[in-house]
């Protein structure tokens, strides 16, 4: 049956991650988006090998999504002075009247993370979080991941970038894409 | 009415504001109109878009619920010629916002001159939240939903956010099952086996190119060993570098990509970079191996080299008071829509950089979407060199007109565009008439 991905239906288990296991979490939010974007096939779909599954532009766009719930969510479990995530695709032209929509997916999870203030231990975490998610990636079936050495592209910004549309944060205003706000603290 | 142009000094604002969507679509028209003395009622009728069409949307989803999506299509004007425009899927899509962005493909269609007025749609949804089947439902309900407005003669969607050559499909194939034959020519961005044209691809990018190397000649320059960097290694971007090293002897020295940049002072090993992001998609600049030969630098780093041509072909807003002050670059030619601020434009002007403003540097993707459409109608294929060769000519004229009035009037070029656009919409409806 289909299920919609959204973001209540990542494991509210997340809320409690630890620093220090890092890696297993990496493990075990790869395998939540796998079950939610297997959830997105029709049923006769959905038991194909990962392979086989790994071969479709929809099922990996579906997983990506997926993935950047579940990350969302780790991030703002690690550091409070998240507000909100947004996730946003580097190479979506606003207007495809002048560019063509890309021939492979960007497997890299662009997220502005809106935040209170910055931080090196969250750029630290980040790093770290990377690494390890790379290296539960990278074990997929897939060339496409085993090939890369980095999956996250996270950018912090301040209401000030904000205001002031600074860097990646001047997205937040933009008048050709939005980015997709896929978390926000209550 | 009156389309003499006023003579005017540079103007004190660009045509930025820095204002919501609509408002500032909409200042830019005004800034254009004011320059041009244009008649009030010509200026209210450009205001405003010539129709809006909301629509419910119904799906059954896989699980055998319904769903009800909002989706919209804005023509803006039809005084130059059948309406184009993309059609998005995206959550925050709204009315205003794609009345805003019909505008501003009306003045875009003027600029490049091409027979076309100005549309934009979209549906308020997010299709990852969508399976593959239902995502196909929404579009052929949508495009049945719309097609009472939709026409090769009438108005001509395009892809847009989200929204792939797939989509494109399923919404030709569904005009076409409803008219009983096949139409290609009711949208644009095809597959090339299915009436798409070729040299796409490359089209915006070859564009930005000879933007650049027609500013050049301007400024009585030779393109030969011109140092170029290129900030977004994108669809745009990789095409810009390559054209301009291969056809037009430029040297890239800089280009970048959300990881980050490389820097070689005599020039990048493009063929080996391409050759690299070619076989590893999806990869960083990052991790090429520079094996020692190539410097690594920041985005920002490459915005501030000492270049002759520097194109944001990224995102908006890298160009900012923030760091106007510090580009060193001659030329800058916008290869993204509005990398550029409000503030950041001012600076530069000052500063006397010539900035190719987005709406003509980047038109070279929508005079291939025209020739897709010509090419459709006739059912009449051309090579890419044909192609090529027709792209040439239309971003040259389109550039000559407007670095020309800019010259005439001592504007600087992104408000000699919006003036020529405004001028040639407006001449059109004058010249029609209002009916009955």
């Amino acid at each position: 049956m289909y299920t919609e991905i959204t973001q209540k239906d990542v494991r509210t288990q997340l809320d409690e991650i630890q620093v220090s296991s890092i890696f297993e979490t990496s493990e075990t939010i790869t395998a939540n988006a796998l079950d939610l974007a297997r959830k997105k096939l029709l049923p006769r779909e959905q038991q194909a090998e990962l392979a086989k599954l790994f071969e479709r532009r929809d099922f990996i766009e579906y997983f990506k999504h997926a993935l950047a719930l579940e990350i969302s969510q780790v991030l703002a479990s690690y550091d409070q002075r998240i507000q909100a995530v947004f996730l946003f695709e580097e190479s979506a032209n606003p207007d495809a009247e002048t560019e063509d929509y890309p021939a492979s997916v960007d497997l890299t999870i662009h997220l502005l993370a809106s935040v209170t203030s910055a931080s090196a231990a969250f750029e630290s975490f980040v790093a770290s979080f990377d690494r390890s998610l790379t290296e539960v990636l990278c074990e997929l079936p897939s060339n496409a991941f085993a090939r890369r050495t980095s999956f996250l592209d996270i950018i912090p910004v301040t209401k000030k970038d904000i205001d002031e549309r600074r860097g990646y944060a001047g997205l937040l205003s933009s008048i050709y894409v939005h980015p997709l706000k896929i978390w926000q603290r209550d | 009415m009156n389309l003499t142009t006023k003579t005017l000094s540079a103007p004190s604002e660009t045509l930025y504001p820095g204002k919501g969507m609509l408002d500032t679509a909409q200042t830019q028209l005004d800034k254009a109109s004011d320059y041009l003395g244009l008649d009030e009622g010509l200026h209210a009728i450009i205001s405003q878009p010539e129709r809006e069409l909301t629509v419910a949307i119904p799906i059954r989803r896989d699980d055998g619920a319904i769903s009800v999506y909002t989706g919209y299509r804005v023509q803006h004007s039809s005084a130059r010629g059948p309406c184009k425009g993309g059609i998005r899927f995206h959550p925050v899509v709204d009315l205003d916002e794609v009345k805003a962005l019909a505008l501003l493909m009306t003045l875009k269609c003027a600029v490049a001159n091409l027979p076309y007025g100005g549309a934009k749609g979209g549906i308020s949804v997010s299709p990852a939240e969508l399976s593959n089947h239902e995502l196909e439902r929404l579009t052929r309900r949508y495009a049945t939903m719309i097609m009472p407005i939709l026409g090769g003669k009438r108005d001509i969607p395009a892809p847009d956010v989200n929204t792939s050559p797939r989509i494109m499909t399923w919404f030709m194939d569904t005009v076409s099952m409803i008219q009983g034959q096949l139409t290609p020519e009711v949208i644009t961005g095809k597959p090339v086996e299915l009436g798409g044209s070729q040299g796409r691809i490359e089209a915006t990018g070859r564009g930005v190119a000879i933007a650049a190397v027609e500013t050049l000649r301007r400024l009585g320059r030779s393109s030969e060993d011109i140092r170029v960097a290129v900030q977004g290694y994108g669809n745009v971007g990789i095409h810009a570098a390559r054209i301009l090293a291969q056809e037009y002897g430029c040297n890239i020295v800089a280009v970048s990509d959300e990881s980050g940049g490389l820097y070689n002072t005599n020039g990048l090993p493009l063929l080996s970079l391409n050759d690299y992001l070619t076989h590893n998609p999806g990869e960083f600049l990052s991790n090429y191996a520079t094996n020692g030969h190539v410097d690594r630098i920041s985005n920002e780093e490459l915005l501030e080299l000492a270049v002759d041509v520097l194109i944001p072909a990224a995102i908006e807003n890298q160009i900012t008071v923030g760091n106007a002050d510090l580009i060193q670059a001659q030329i800058l030619v916008e290869g993204a829509n509005g990398p550029t601020t409000f503030e950041a434009d001012a600076i530069l002007r000052e500063r006397g950089i010539h900035v190719v403003p987005d709406i003509l540097a980047n038109a070279g993707g929508v005079i291939v979407s025209y020739l897709e459409w010509v090419q459709d109608l006739q059912w009449f294929f051309l090579e890419v060199s044909e192609v090529q060769a027709r792209l040439q000519v239309m971003m040259q004229r389109a550039f000559e007109e407007v670095w020309s009035l800019s010259e005439r009037q001592q504007i600087d070029l992104r408000s000699a565009a919006y003036v020529l656009a405004v001028e040639r919409v407006a001449r059109a409806i004058d010249q029609r008439g209002i009916f009955p």
